[in-house]
């Protein structure tokens, strides 16, 4: 195991929920917010978690280009990794470069189709073995139900768990469960869902469905600490 | 000549390999009258496109890409600077940028932004250039102009917005509509010089109208004047509108995009208005010096005549008449007979003829105020030497200069190439401070190093042609480096009783790991070590860094502390105490964990999809580590961090690999350990040419 510190717990297994077994193969995974509320910030987290504990990430992004996502990595393992001493931390980021690979795409040339020929290019020829992919930047309204299903099927076969950013919209309708009404029909298809929910100076990080939802006082423990963007459970 | 300063841009041309910047180039310098006769420039391939400019210039007696060329459009100076395409002359990009105060940056219709683009549009990001975008090619299969702008927003980061639209795409390019004058240019003549100004096509007068619209409001940020006429729906002054966008572009925050087709003679002419219009003049731009007495801190430059004189050389060039040293003039006036202070060697010099350079001739003048450009006869000084006004201490470039990080081996051939040789590295050594030259007595080569393959190769092949030196060179080498991964401690006497005077001194201390290269602390008290050997201490440990005492490579990132150690009143001597520290240096230094690092470099490739997995894969097996995939539709872009040792003949592979069909650029990136695996192999290498050259001797 690459993770030889004990600063770097996967913050969501103090959720009560065991993300890394809660999605195994062929399950999905998604981060709703609004936009610029910390999406991607907190998708790197998990990834880095996720390398720490010896997965493979294949990072896809749509709207950023590649330097600019190892730019978020290199960041976020920075402020993840402030403690710890400058060799162990540069033997460590070298170490997680082998686990990531990053594909970026432009936004109108992006498809499902071409996604799941490139993973399987990457895998027949050897040169990447991803077991968990973020994607960063899925456009749900484009796509139908069938095709995600496809998806779900393509990522059981090859052994992947698959988790998107969602961007929602601040004036859509939410659900009784919490969910932006433009995901529901996709929710039956996601294994987990956080919900960033930005309320006065914090964001809040909470698990959906929730039917407590309406209720600050239920909300999660868990948040974005707004300077860092790291998860936090001590307050600020 | 006049000496109106806001009559003149001093400008540069940026591009892709390919995107047609020498046929641009060409074309400017044959509408401003520079050159009278077009011709085309042919067979181009990747590393081929460098060297064929050159040949073209010899071959034509003038300099196309000289250093500066001066023209002049509508009666304004333009002078356009050479900028260096290739990354591998970083030094080199980075001194023309200083000397900039716009450019065109030159797309491909086809191509849009590609790696390099971005690479030179980032270094002219730091240096603040304002830029106009010129969409070349329209009338090439495949063109989609405003697919490039949409590049340019999202990759570049530009706010850019059309000033044109294209009549005709790909075989069907006629002309534009400027969407200023609400007109459409056609380009008539053998070489487009006729203009006809026509009314808007019906098919295209809905889009144009759209365009305008986008155009305005892009404009409106930057002139209340404009934006009140747009909400008062007064019309809009074609002045009004031009002003508002010049205000964008000078602070950067807007680009302007011209298009057309240089190739095809079709809108070079507006693009000259452009720069006129668009791009600053010397008093629109802030420079700045560093201040050399106090901290490289940076110093707001006035170009103004009367302040004290601040000037950069920025290119040297041999010709038939001696060294030709470009100039730019940043502040105060360089007259004829002025004598003026290097920054950097500390010579006084006296300055003799002074001329501007045409494309075909020179112009003997007096004076090169600031803002202006120029070149002197008879002066030694290197490129990016800052003359100044005796008295002031202003330096244009950083002092700072990055190691090289390869090393080639050359042996001339015969008598007459090496006086050819040493000619010519001393006048390289001088133009560009990243490529250094170094005897070896031990084995009698001539070593030269530098910032990559590319960047030898290009200096092996001026010294053939512009020297015809004929050399044997040598197998590139690496410059690996040594650092410690741990602390140790040392504490070594060196005494030695041999008839005569005795040598005696002891040092006590540590090493340890450090952020720069070297540093020495002295912690030493009561005086165990008399203050005066402590320098005789410090050069003990310096000469050990020169030469590792592990595998004989320069050490790096090491800081020593000398804490205590014991003197002889009679046999203690510096040289004694240098010895000791020597002694001390090798002692602690095997306990260090010393590890070897090499130079890593970021890898761009940029080829069509069906080769990408052959890419990777030849990345992959040269122990990159992928960073990352991007795609764009029809081609990707891979990027990667590559040990320089596995990059040799890089080139070649990816040729064979991909038909000739992808194109790479190298730069340095960092310094990182060597594996293992790969530390034995470099030990055997070693060890075997260290018994080939015991063998040869």
């Amino acid at each position: 195991m690459l993770n030889n510190s004990n600063i770097l717990q996967d913050p969501l297994k103090i959720m009560g929920r065991e993300a890394a077994a809660g999605i195994e193969n062929g399950g999905f995974a998604a981060i709703l917010a609004r936009a610029g509320v910390g999406k991607t910030a907190l998708l790197v987290q998990l990834a880095i978690y996720s390398m720490l504990n010896g997965k493979n990430i294949l990072h896809i992004s749509t709207d950023n280009p590649v330097d600019k996502v190892n730019l978020w990595y290199r960041e976020v393992f920075h402020r993840l990794t402030q403690t710890e001493e400058n060799s162990h931390k540069e033997r460590l980021w070298e170490q997680l470069l082998h686990r990531r690979f990053i594909m970026t795409f432009e936004t109108e040339s992006f498809s499902l189709d071409k996604l799941e020929k490139r993973i399987s290019e990457l895998v027949a020829s050897r040169i990447f073995q991803p077991s968990q992919v973020m994607i960063d930047g899925f456009l749900t309204e484009n796509q139908s139900d069938d095709r995600l299903r496809q998806l779900k099927d393509f990522a059981m076969a090859n052994g992947l768990s698959l988790w998107f950013t969602v961007r929602t919209h601040r004036e859509e309708p939410v659900e009784k469960t919490g969910i932006p009404s433009s995901f529901t029909p996709f929710a039956g298809l996601f294994d987990l869902m956080l919900l960033l929910h930005p309320d006065q100076n914090r964001v809040y990080l909470k698990m959906l469905p929730d039917s407590e939802h309406q209720n600050p006082e239920n909300l999660s423990e868990l948040y974005l600490d707004p300077s860092t963007m790291l998860i936090s459970d001590t307050p600020v | 000549m006049s000496f109106k300063i806001e009559n003149v841009r001093n400008i540069g041309i940026s591009a892709h390999i390919d995107s047609g910047k020498t046929t641009l180039t060409e074309r400017i310098l044959y509408l401003t009258k520079r050159i009278h006769k077009i011709h085309e420039v042919r067979g181009k391939d990747g590393v081929g496109a460098t060297m064929d400019s050159m040949v073209l210039e010899k071959e034509r007696g003038i300099t196309i890409a000289s250093a500066a060329t001066y023209c002049t459009w509508q009666d304004r100076e333009i002078n356009i600077i050479d900028t260096p395409g290739h990354v591998d002359f970083t030094m080199e990009v980075e001194r023309s940028l200083r000397v900039l105060d716009g450019a065109i940056l030159v797309l491909c219709a086809v191509g849009g932004v590609q790696s390099q683009s971005i690479t030179v549009d980032q270094q002219m990001k730091r240096y603040n250039i304002p830029r106009i975008a010129f969409i070349n090619k329209c009338d090439r299969s495949g063109a989609s102009p405003f697919r490039v702008i949409d590049q340019l927003r999202e990759k570049l980061g530009h706010n850019a917005v059309a000033l044109q639209i294209p009549i005709g795409l790909e075989a069907g390019h006629e002309g534009m509509v400027d969407l200023i004058t609400m007109k459409a240019l056609y380009f008539r003549g053998e070489y487009g010089q006729d203009i006809t100004t026509e009314e808007i096509p019906e098919h295209l007068a809905d889009q144009a109208m759209q365009k305008r619209e986008e155009l305005l409001e892009a404009a409106s940020m930057f002139s209340d004047d404009l934006t009140e006429a747009i909400l008062d729906e007064k019309p809009v002054s074609e002045e009004m509108l031009q002003q508002a966008i010049r205000t964008g572009t000078l602070k950067r925050e807007l680009t302007p995009v011209m298009l057309g087709s240089a190739y095809k003679n079709k809108g070079v002419q507006p693009l000259l208005n452009g720069v006129i219009d668009y791009l600053p003049s010397p008093v629109d731009v802030e420079t700045y010096a560093l201040d050399v007495s106090n901290e490289e801190t940076p110093v707001i430059l006035e170009a103004e005549e009367k302040k004290p004189l601040v000037a950069l050389a920025f290119k040297l060039e041999d010709t038939p008449y001696g060294q030709l040293t470009y100039i730019r003039t940043y502040q105060g006036s360089l007259n004829k007979g002025d004598t003026v202070y290097n920054v950097r060697s500390g010579k006084k010099i006296k300055i003799g003829r002074i001329v501007r350079m045409h494309a075909d001739k020179m112009e003997e003048v007096t004076k090169i105020p600031a803002g202006f450009i120029g070149a002197l006869f008879g002066i030694d000084c290197a490129s990016g030497d800052t003359f100044v006004e005796p008295g002031l201490n202003l330096s244009m470039s950083s002092m700072y200069v990055p190691d090289p990080v390869i090393t080639l081996a050359v042996k001339p051939a015969d008598y007459k190439s090496e006086t050819n040789m040493s000619k010519a590295l001393n006048r390289f050594t001088k133009e560009d401070p990243t490529f250094q030259t170094h005897y070896n007595p031990e084995t009698g080569e001539t070593l030269i190093s530098g910032m990559g393959e590319l960047h030898l190769d290009i200096y092996l092949e001026r010294m053939k042609r512009e020297y015809s030196v004929s050399l044997h060179a040598g197998e590139p080498q690496v410059a690996y480096r040594e650092t410690i991964t741990r602390q140790s401690t040392f504490d070594y006497t060196h005494k030695k009783q041999t008839g005569g005077a005795g040598q005696f001194g002891r040092v006590i201390g540590y090493m340890e790991p450090a952020e720069s290269e070297f540093e020495f602390e002295n912690k030493v008290s009561g005086g165990n070590i008399p203050t005066l050997y402590i320098p005789a201490c410090e050069k003990g440990f310096r000469e050990c860094i020169k030469k590792g005492p592990w595998m004989k490579f320069p050490v790096t990132g090491v800081r020593v502390v000398l804490t205590d150690g014991s003197s002889h009143a009679v046999d203690s001597s510096e040289m004694a105490f240098q010895a000791s520290a020597r002694g001390g240096f090798q002692q602690a230094y095997h306990k260090a964990g010393p590890v070897l690092l090499e130079p890593v470099m970021k890898v761009v490739v940029e080829t069509p999809d069906e080769y990408q997995g052959n890419v990777m894969g030849s990345l992959n097996q040269r122990r990159g580590v992928i960073i990352g995939v991007h795609d764009e539709g029809v081609s990707t872009v891979i990027e990667a961090h590559v040990p320089l040792a596995e990059m040799f003949g890089y080139s070649t592979v990816l040729r064979s690999l991909t038909q000739g069909k992808a194109q790479f650029t190298m730069e340095f990136e960092t310094y990182k350990e060597v594996p293992k695996s790969v530390l034995q192999e470099i030990e055997k290498n070693l060890q075997q040419s260290a018994k080939s050259k015991s063998a040869a001797q």
